[in-house]
């Protein structure tokens, strides 16, 4: 029997939260901009050792001019992706805000940390300097992109793994 | 409960929903879910069922969330309805869907309704993605502006800077000739026209050659600033000003200033050198530096060009040096 597992998707405007989800879901990428409106809601089933897990991914719209982050949205997440655009640091260092704020809803739940956009890595502005100021504070950063799918599954299987998992397993 | 089970106002209520492309759901007391519409095309998945709570949460997963917010409304006592977000998902088909939700206490009865809302959500996310590349724009304008006003603001400083410095004389920071020459002209065009007096004294450190010749030429430039700060303490007036000429003769104009006061500056100016005590031990005029004055005030009708003023106060500073330095002479010409 399937178990059902809330993950949300996070990050700010524009970073690709929805196109990682549609890679994972879907196997598909689309240059074309689609901005997300509230929260889009997805399902991808997979299986942890001999345990079948649906995933239902909460791909919540990042803040805008017009729209906050949703944050109360997160109520019920088993654990979290937290989403940065490595061509636009800011993105990267809004996360530390993002992830006290869904830790303040939903206590200590697992996450990983996508910086998309490996594709274009020669167009970072996120360092490695940056990136490893964030492991050194315990999270788990990957690198990822939607756009040819370089550590999508992984991720994504990873956390999953978490969710089901004693959490010391990983320490 | 099947839809020919309703009553005959639900059922009416039923079939408006079912046109408006809506699912309706009256929450019971414990918590249960009743469908109390047709059930629209993007929610095959109940076609057939007598759906549990359950069910139609794992077909609507947004649901979880605004189920508990509804309820909460009610309990809070709130009128009225209580709308969702947008949300997003995929129906039976695999196509997506935009749906919004509503929850409202109509006639005791814990309504919740569920539109498709493709068109509304188009344009909401039209809006929203204008909003944000307008805010972005708005943000690089700011940014832009910041730094032109950084900018203007440094070239205004350099500008001002590059101006101080070229009105002033490197080594003893008093003004220089050429900013004297046009403050004199300004002033002795006033003078002219408003018949206020206007003094100018020249002087010359005596025997500043022997001084070079015996401590060296940075003594000598000691010299020159020590009393460039003499004469730069002599004024008073923001009108007067003192300048280096060269070499070690200066100048001081002293506008709205008679006679007898320019003499009195001069001589105090003198006496002033004198005090410092600076050696000059190989000059024949004392052990100490000294100086010599010339002083020129301009009545009413004297001189009216500034070549004419600068020769009859160089003449009264030659004068003083041919009587034996250390000394003032007043011009004989006003």
């Amino acid at each position: 029997m399937s178990i059902h597992k809330k993950i949300c998707i996070i990050g700010e405007f524009g970073v690709g939260k929805t196109s990682l989800v549609a890679r994972f879901v879907r196997s598909i990428f689309s240059d074309k901009y689609h901005t997300t409106v509230g929260v889009k809601i997805d399902k991808k089933d997979v299986v942890v050792g001999d345990q079948d897990v649906t995933l239902v991914l909460w791909d919540l719209a990042g803040e805008s001019a017009v729209s906050a982050l949703k944050v109360s949205l997160v109520n019920g997440a088993s654990g979290f992706l937290m989403v940065a655009d490595g061509t636009r640091r800011e993105t990267l260092l809004a996360t530390a805000k993002l992830q006290k704020d869904v830790a303040a809803i939903i206590g200590d739940a697992p996450f990983i940390l996508a910086i998309n956009k490996a594709d274009i890595h020669d167009e970072w502005t996120v360092t490695p300097a940056d990136i490893e100021a964030f492991r050194a504070f315990g999270w788990d950063v990957r690198l990822a992109s939607a756009k040819n799918g370089e550590g999508v599954e992984q991720i994504f299987s990873d956390l999953a793994a978490r969710l089901i998992q004693p959490q010391d397993e990983f320490a | 409960m099947k839809r020919d089970e309703l009553d005959p106002g639900t059922s009416a209520l039923a079939s408006l929903l079912a046109a408006m492309d809506c699912v309706a759901l009256d929450v019971q007391a414990d918590g249960s879910l009743r469908i109390v519409s047709a059930i629209p095309p993007w929610l095959d998945g109940l076609a057939d069922a007598e759906p549990t709570a359950g069910d139609i949460v794992a077909l609507l997963p947004f649901l979880e969330l605004f189920l508990a917010d509804a309820i909460a409304f009610w309990a809070d006592g709130h009128v009225g309805r209580l709308q969702s977000d947008f949300w997003t998902q995929t129906d039976a088909a695999g196509e997506e869907i935009h749906l919004l939700a509503f929850a409202a206490l109509i006639d005791n009865r814990h309504l919740i309704v569920i539109r498709s809302a493709h068109d509304l959500y188009e344009e909401r996310q039209r809006w929203q993605l204008y909003a944000h590349q307008t805010s972005m724009q708005l943000k690089l304008i700011e940014r832009l502006k910041s730094e032109l006003e950084d900018s203007a603001h440094a070239l205004q400083t350099a500008n001002a800077q590059l101006s101080e410095l070229s009105i002033r004389d490197a080594l003893t920071g008093l003004f220089n000739r050429r900013h004297f020459d046009q403050t004199f002209h300004l002033e002795l065009n006033r003078s002219m026209r408003t018949g206020e007096p206007l003094s100018v004294l020249f002087m010359d450190i005596d025997k500043f050659k022997v001084l070079n010749d015996t401590y060296g030429h940075s003594v000598g430039d000691d010299c020159l600033r020590v009393v460039a700060k003499v004469l730069g303490e002599s004024v008073r007036r923001p009108t007067d000003l003192v300048a280096r000429f060269g070499g070690e003769e200066f100048a001081i104009l002293l506008p709205a200033t008679d006679a007898e006061d320019a003499l009195q500056r001069a001589i105090a100016i003198n006496h002033a050198v004198r005090a410092l005590e600076f050696p000059n031990q190989a000059s024949e005029v004392g052990p100490y530096v000294t100086a010599s004055l010339g002083c020129y005030t301009r009545q009413p009708d004297g001189y009216r060009t500034t070549a004419k003023i600068l020769e009859a106060v160089d003449a009264a500073l030659y004068q003083a040096k041919k009587e034996g330095r250390n000394r003032v002479i007043v011009a004989t010409r006003s």
